[in-house]
This record gives C-alpha cells, structure tokens and sequence, in this order.
C-alpha cells in the first residue's frame, strides 16, 4: 500500500481510484450512506491511540468494476 | 593561490527585488555581490571575489525548473565561475529547493564547487542527499535570517578551503550535512577489533560511535489521537486535484508545485457547485460528477450536524498529486499543515487517488 509506505500513520481505505469516496454504481443515496461509512471510519481512525501505522476498514459493501 | 571566481545563487528576496508578491520573477543577474553576498564578500577577503550574483523568483524557478537551471549554468559558464554559493535558504523551502537544484546542475561544470546552506529540516535536502554529489555541500543553518551571520562564517569556512586548494575532510570534520557518500580510509585496528570495542561500549553503556548509519527511512510519527472529536474542527484535504472550474489558480495535470485552498462554507455538497478534476493519473469523469468522491462534503455535513465533531473547516486544501516530487509535495504538506494549524484545524480527512 503506497500510503503505508510513503509514511501515513492512519489510513482507510477507500473504495475505487478514480472516486475513493463512493460508488458509482449505486443510487444517489446509498453511494452518499456508503460515504458516510467511509468518513466516520475516517473520524474513528483520527480518535484511535497507536503506537505505529495501522490500515482502518470501513464496514462498508460496494460493487466492483 | 588565484582568486577564486564565485556565483551567488539567490532568491528574489534576498537579491531586493521584492517578496512573495516578486516570486514568479525570472532568472535576473547583478554584477558582483548583493544583499548578505557582500558579507560573505567581506569573509572571503582577497582569496575569492563573488564576480557575479544570480537570482530567480521561488515560484518562477518551480515552474520553469528546466529553464531556469539551464539560465543561471550559462551564467555561471559566462563568469568562469569554479565556486556557487546557494542560499542560505534558512527554511524557505521552494527556496532551499532551487538551491539544491543548481548546486546539482552546476556541480557537473568542469572544476566546479558548489555550498548550499539551509535548515536541516529544510525538504531542499532531499534532492542533496539523493544526488550524492561529492563536490556539492550543504552547510546547516539555522530556521530564519536572524542565523544569517553564522550561516555566512561557515560558508566562507569552507569556500576559503576550496580556494586555498585544501582537502575537505568528513561532514563532522567540516561541518556540513552528510551525503551518504562513503570513503575508505585506514584505522589503526582492524575491522574484528573495532567491532568489539564497540559491542563492549556498547554493553557497558559506554558511548560509541557507528562507522555505518544505517540510512532511515523517513518515519512519521504517529500524531497523537484526538480525545475530543465532539469538540474538534475536522478539515478535508486530496491529492485527487479538484479545483475551481476554469482553474484559475493555474493547476496542472501533473507535477504540481503548488496547493490551494478552497471555500466551502454554507456548502453541503460538492455537486451542485462548480468544480473540475484535473488528475492525469485516473480518469476525472466520476469524480468531475460528483466531487463528493474526492472531498467527501455531503457526508461529512450530515456528520458535522449529528454532532459527531464539532466544526467541519470552511475550506478544503487541494493539489493534483500526479506524478508529483517527493520533496515538493513533502514542502506542501509543510505548508498546508502551517496553514492548517493557524486555523486550529484538530483533524484532517485526506483522500488520496
């Protein structure tokens, strides 16, 4: 994982490249709950003590492709 | 010994030109010394003279890296130049940058040597240490200009050296920032004691000193975690180029040398509002769409009004990250980071592509 090496201590990881943030696949408003997920994994990744790097994954379920 | 014929490399600051409003300024010459070169002239006595000063804009030299580093070599050509002297950047660092820039172009010129000098933190010395060049040497200074006079005496230190023809010994020796470049030299033991001597030191807690530092990888240490988020202002950065449409702030598709910051206050989504996506490393159309997937906006406002944190910051931080320098996208996260913390920002969510 680039971020990893490159030296980000707290990292979560997205979805696709080109919209890290969301699906395109899905509905208008399941890609925006979707994101929600993302962010807050975020939010809890900015609250967790850590001693090194560490990888946050959000609970989240998006379509391939 | 002849007199030594010296270069002054600088920035539009330094060479009285003017400040940051001055910093796209091209590469521009004075004869003789300018500004704190006349000090340093002064230092150097009869051994060197600084014949000529050269000069180059901080954003004009990032932008035209080519140009302006095949300028300022022709002149230093032009004025028989065997020494350059860059800086002191301090810790400016598009400034420290361009210096080791043209201490890398310059130092492949017949006879030539070049000093830099600048903040050991400066991300200028990244691109030093890369090129490892043995006729190129970084001196530290210190954080501001108020370190001027100190910078100018070891600079002068080692350009007295070149011009009386002396060897230059070790950083430690010398005073200036390794390279990493390794010499072999006799010691009086061999290899097998010197090694237990320093196992022994070691083991005795006795100090003692490494023949090879092992060159670290940069580590960034872990920030501590916010206790608060209830409390806390979060602000949203990327490196997946979204910019005002029209970008009028000149982005690139690659190779940024700049940041910018953008308003999204009274905004609770990306989409309705007019952005553009300029990132030649994936394809922009998704996110040109829907913003929301580089800058997660509308997420984060529906969190900021649950009052999951306190305050969503009312600007976004934004480069296009594609093929980008390491030491420069290291001097903007720098710069963003000041900014950031001048604004008592507690949080940053950054989405990268």
């Amino acid at each position: 994982m680039v971020a990893l090496q490159l030296g980000a201590t707290r990292v979560v990881t997205g979805t696709k490249i080109p919209n890290p943030c969301g699906d395109v696949n899905l509905p208008a408003e399941d890609d925006r709950q979707l994101r929600c997920e993302i962010v807050k994994c975020a939010l809890e990744a900015l609250q967790a003590n850590l001693e090194s790097a560490r990888t946050f994954v959000p609970k989240i379920n998006f379509t391939s492709g | 010994m002849s007199q030594l014929r010296v270069v002054h490399f600088v920035n539009q600051f330094f060479a009285g030109v003017g400040g940051e409003e001055k910093a796209d300024t091209p590469v521009g010459v004075i004869q003789g010394p300018v500004g704190a070169g006349k000090r340093l002239q002064e230092l150097l006595g009869n051994a060197a003279e600084i014949v000529v000063s050269v000069y180059c804009g901080d954003d004009y030299f990032a932008g035209h890296n080519a140009e302006a580093v095949e300028a300022i070599r022709n002149i230093a050509r032009d004025a028989d130049a065997t020494l350059l002297v860059a800086g002191p950047a301090f810790s400016s660092g598009r400034y420290g940058f361009s210096c080791a820039q043209v201490c890398h172009a310059l130092s492949a010129l017949p006879g030539m040597t070049c000093i830099a000098a600048m903040h050991p933190e400066n991300p200028g010395l990244e691109t030093y240490r890369q090129h490892k060049a043995e006729n190129v040497y970084a001196i530290p200074a210190a954080k501001s200009a108020g370190g001027m006079g100190d910078a100018l005496a070891r600079i002068a230190r080692i350009a007295l050296k070149i011009a009386g023809q002396e060897q230059i010994g070790s950083p430690a020796a010398e005073g200036y920032i390794p390279r990493g470049v390794r010499k072999d030299a006799w010691s009086g033991q061999d290899g097998a004691q010197r090694a237990v001597d320093m196992l022994l030191a070691k083991i005795a807690g006795k100090p003692f000193v490494t023949e090879i530092p092992l060159e670290d990888a940069e580590r960034v240490p872990v920030a501590p975690a916010i206790a608060a988020l209830a409390k806390a202002r979060i602000a949203l950065a990327t490196s997946s180029g979204v910019i005002v449409k029209g970008n009028p702030d000149n982005f690139k598709a690659h190779k940024n040398v700049q940041w910018r910051k953008y308003s999204i206050e009274n905004m609770d989504t990306m989409r309705k509002t007019d952005w553009d996506v300029l990132h030649s490393g994936f394809n922009n159309v998704f996110m040109k769409e829907n913003p929301n997937f580089g800058i997660p906006l509308d997420a984060s406002r529906q969190l900021e009004r649950e009052g999951v944190f306190a305050k969503l910051h009312p600007y976004f931080y934004t480069t296009s990250g594609c093929n980008a320098s390491v030491p420069v996208m290291k001097r903007l996260g720098q710069e963003i980071v000041a900014d950031m913390k001048a604004e008592k920002v507690d949080g940053v969510i950054m989405v990268s592509t």
